[in-house]
């Protein structure tokens, strides 16, 4: 009996078709070629004509999902039939899968970029204005702020000043734009890379590229230091697995065995002193760059350290990775460390305080937010249950590094919350593995001739599977565009403020999501009411007007004084709930019937306003009054 | 320890194989294009964004020998090196000037076009003064052993 062809660590050969040579007739163009070239340049085509008819003034609960025209989602079909076609193909072709995967990228992660003039986040823009206040003082920024993190662990933006540096340009802001697809792209080939580690089929190894790319529905891919940190984090993944690989012996087949596995041929060589070297410098850049990145280095190292035949290769690594990390954080890091030791520890010791932050709001999310909330966490609950399902149902995976990049993150989460994220910021870093595993458990070919249907049944079945994933990623990724992205005229407000507002003025909002809100931070202090003490945010929501007075009261500042209010805070009340969706417009109407304040700008989505009497009594800082939340607590706002 | 190479080093430029020398120039190139008018800031833009992005890590990955024995040469691994590389050679290079508050466009572009030289030149001099020894060990032609 012919055995299923075993997508085993081995794999199969995917260059040549499989009947090779029997019977082979004329060639003609089969149904299958047709579609695998066709579908790609249709759908690229249906895409570019479909964002001529999206209207971004009509987003409401669900983001772009609702304004996006029925041909972007017949282009986003269509794309994901050509690519199922195609890995299910007799000859596998390495350009078209890649073409796709770039297609993919293309479609999902280019539109918003295309559709909006300015940078989406407002971390985004923060991080622009990090990279450009280095370059104004030629290194670590005096006064920073609550942005003071950014100075010690410096990495990702002194590069980028390297860059505007070398490149003549004038600021990130234009490459920044398009920071996602591009660092999308550029991960393709370190997730190649790992995924060879662990087997040579190739249709499983394209498979699960598609899949991460499918599923990674968190948003971590913008112009920030953790995007960085994770195209390094996967590359030295990659380097570690790759030295994991038993060398061939002489006369031995030409495939080695996957990265891990076990067998008597399996010898496996230490580093040579260059390529560990590279590796440190790697690891180093990561220490110096990100927070939580090398930690979760550290911690899949530590897995992948617990077999005993992989010692030889990883512990050097992980030793040398905790040695930088204890370094750095005793020297460059210490200020953040040791001003925010004992929120940490207090974190660690309750593991039950680390719920997300829009649990904890003062208002309800959007009722489109729930349904969103509910497709993310049913989307990686799948893609974790069906990688859960693969380790039972292909025993070749039990045998790799997989079970090992699929756990390791798992324990995060109860250790730090980072700002109600590290759920989400595990499911990142065990991504790669799970998409592997998920593909090596749909995406299966081959079968006995008597089996045919349940090829084409399973065929059929891996098709909706890849469909679901995109459905569900469209709800993580666009869901929030509301709040995400920004008008020209909002950016316009915060122009307007930096041209008048005199260095040390206080600049107020409600929430932080405002663009280019952190130009010249260490010019400006900073007041966010949604960051402020509950008693602070209760009496906002109660009495607008005195809870903004408080707060500024709160700060007690020497110089002037604006409010910045603008349609994405009010989206962001609305979309999250961390404050009742009307504060915003209440505060709005509240601010323009007070003395205190006078508007010197306003369009229809932004006002901002001057603080004209600066003796009132409302202000004044009253000796009973507590100071504000420490600095490591505002920090939960997001993370960089 | 390996002695350093000079003497092998300023007998060079006519022993590199053109990869290598196209390697151990880029940077210089780059630094050259960094003087350009503002005119013509795009073609600075690639040239020194290319630059950054390709020529010290390809020139790092000539270090590590990445076709190990029992290995095939795999290129995917090399292009994925050498962006890699690049960025932590350009990070690593940039924190220096970022703590040490030194930072300027020559400064800056210089050192990572000198690293990247020396990573072309000192392995290709160690390899040329090796090659050369035995060559000089060799009695000449002609000439009988003494």
């Amino acid at each position: 009996m012919t055995r299923p062809a075993a997508p085993a660590p081995r794999g199969v050969r995917t260059d040549r078709p499989p009947s090779a040579g029997a019977g082979a007739g004329p060639r003609r163009p089969s149904v299958r070629a047709l579609v695998t070239r066709g579908a790609l340049p249709v759908a690229m085509v249906l895409w570019l004509v479909s964002l001529r008819h999206v209207r971004l003034e009509r987003m409401d609960d669900l983001g772009l999902i609702e304004v996006l025209p029925v041909l972007f989602w017949v282009a986003l079909g269509l794309l994901t039939l050509g690519f199922a076609v195609q890995l299910r193909g007799p000859r596998l072709s390495h350009a078209w899968s890649a073409a796709y995967v770039v297609g993919l990228i293309a479609i999902v992660h280019a539109t918003p970029s295309l559709l909006h003039p300015d940078v989406r986040y407002s971390w985004a823009w923060k991080h622009v204005e990090v990279v450009d206040a280095f370059l104004r003082h030629g290194g670590p920024v005096p006064r920073p702020g609550w942005l003071d993190i950014y100075n010690q662990w410096p990495g990702f933006f002194a590069v980028n000043g390297l860059v505007l540096r070398a490149t003549g340009l004038p600021s990130a802001m234009g490459y920044a734009h398009w920071a996602t697809p591009v660092a999308d792209v550029l991960l393709i080939g370190p997730l190649i890379l790992l995924y060879r580690t662990i087997t040579r089929d190739w249709r499983l190894v394209w498979g699960a590229v598609w899949i991460f790319f499918s599923c990674m529905w968190i948003g971590q891919d913008y112009f920030a230091p953790q995007t960085f940190g994770f195209l390094l984090f996967v590359t030295v993944l990659a380097m570690v697995l790759k030295q994991l690989a038993p060398v061939r012996p002489p006369g031995a087949p030409a495939d080695p065995p996957p990265a891990g596995a076990t067998g008597a041929a399996a010898v496996r060589e230490g580093w040579r002193p260059t390529r560990f070297l590279m590796v440190l410098l790697l690891v180093a850049v990561l220490v110096t760059s990100h927070q939580l990145t090398p930690l979760m280095l550290i911690v899949f190292l530590t897995a992948l350290s617990l077999p005993r035949r992989n010692r030889r290769v990883v512990l050097p690594v992980l030793a040398c990775a905790v040695v930088l990390q204890a370094v750095w954080l005793a020297t460059a890091a210490r200020p953040y460390i040791s001003a925010n030791l004992r929120s940490f520890v207090a974190v660690v010791a309750s593991p039950d305080a680390n719920a997300p932050t829009w649990l904890t709001g003062l208002g309800s999310p959007a009722p489109g937010q729930v349904l969103l909330a509910w497709v993310d966490r049913g989307l990686s609950a799948a893609v974790v249950l069906l990688a859960a399902v693969a380790l039972l149902r292909r025993p070749w995976t039990r045998r790799t590094a997989l079970p090992y990049l699929l756990i390791a993150p798992m324990p995060m989460p109860a250790l730090n919350s980072y700002g109600g994220e590290m759920i989400f910021r595990a499911y990142l870093f065990a991504l790669p593995a799970a998409a592997m595993l998920v593909s090596a458990l749909v995406l299966r070919t081959g079968a006995p001739a008597r089996w045919r249907w349940r090829v084409r049944l399973r065929a059929v079945a891996s098709f909706a599977l890849l469909l679901a994933f995109l459905g569900g990623l469209v709800f993580g990724y666009y869901g929030k565009e509301m709040m995400e992205s920004f008008t020209s005229r909002e950016v316009a407000a915060t122009e307007f403020l930096y041209r008048t507002a005199p260095a040390g003025s206080l600049v107020v909002t409600v929430t932080n999501n405002v663009p280019d809100i952190d130009k010249d931070y260490d010019q400006h202090d900073r007041v966010v009411i949604a960051w402020n003490q509950l008693e602070n945010r209760k009496l906002l929501v109660r009495d607008p007007l005195a809870g903004l007075d408080q707060a500024v009261s709160l700060a007690a500042p020497p110089g002037p004084v604006y409010l910045v209010l603008n349609r994405a805070q009010t989206a962001e009340c609305y979309i999250t709930g961390v404050l009742p969706a009307d504060t915003v417009p209440r505060l709005e109407a509240a601010v323009d019937g007070s003395h205190l304040f006078s508007p010197v700008f306003r369009n229809s989505d932004a006002v901002v306003y001057e603080l004209v009497d600066h003796n009132a009594p409302e202000i004044q800082p009253h000796p009973q009054q507590q100071p504000q939340q420490p600095r490591s607590q505002q920090q939960h706002g997001g993370q960089p | 320890m390996t002695r350093l190479p000079v003497r092998a080093l300023t007998r060079l430029p006519a022993a590199l194989p053109p990869a290598e020398a196209v390697l151990a120039v880029s940077g210089w190139v780059a630094l050259a294009a960094t003087t350009l008018p503002p005119a013509l800031l795009p073609l600075r833009a690639v040239v020194a964004a290319s630059f950054l992005l390709l020529c010290p890590g390809a020139a790092a990955l000539r270090l590590t020998h990445p076709a190990r024995a029992g290995h095939r040469r795999d290129p995917l691994e090399a292009a994925v090196l050498t962006v890699a590389f690049s960025i932590a050679i350009d990070t690593a290079v940039a924190e220096v000037f970022f703590f040490t508050r030194s930072i300027s466009t020559a400064r800056a572009v210089g050192a990572v076009a000198l690293i990247t030289s020396l990573m072309v030149l000192v392995p290709a001099a160690v390899r040329h003064r090796r090659r050369a020894a035995p060559a000089a060990d060799r009695p000449a032609e002609g000439r009988p052993p003494t």
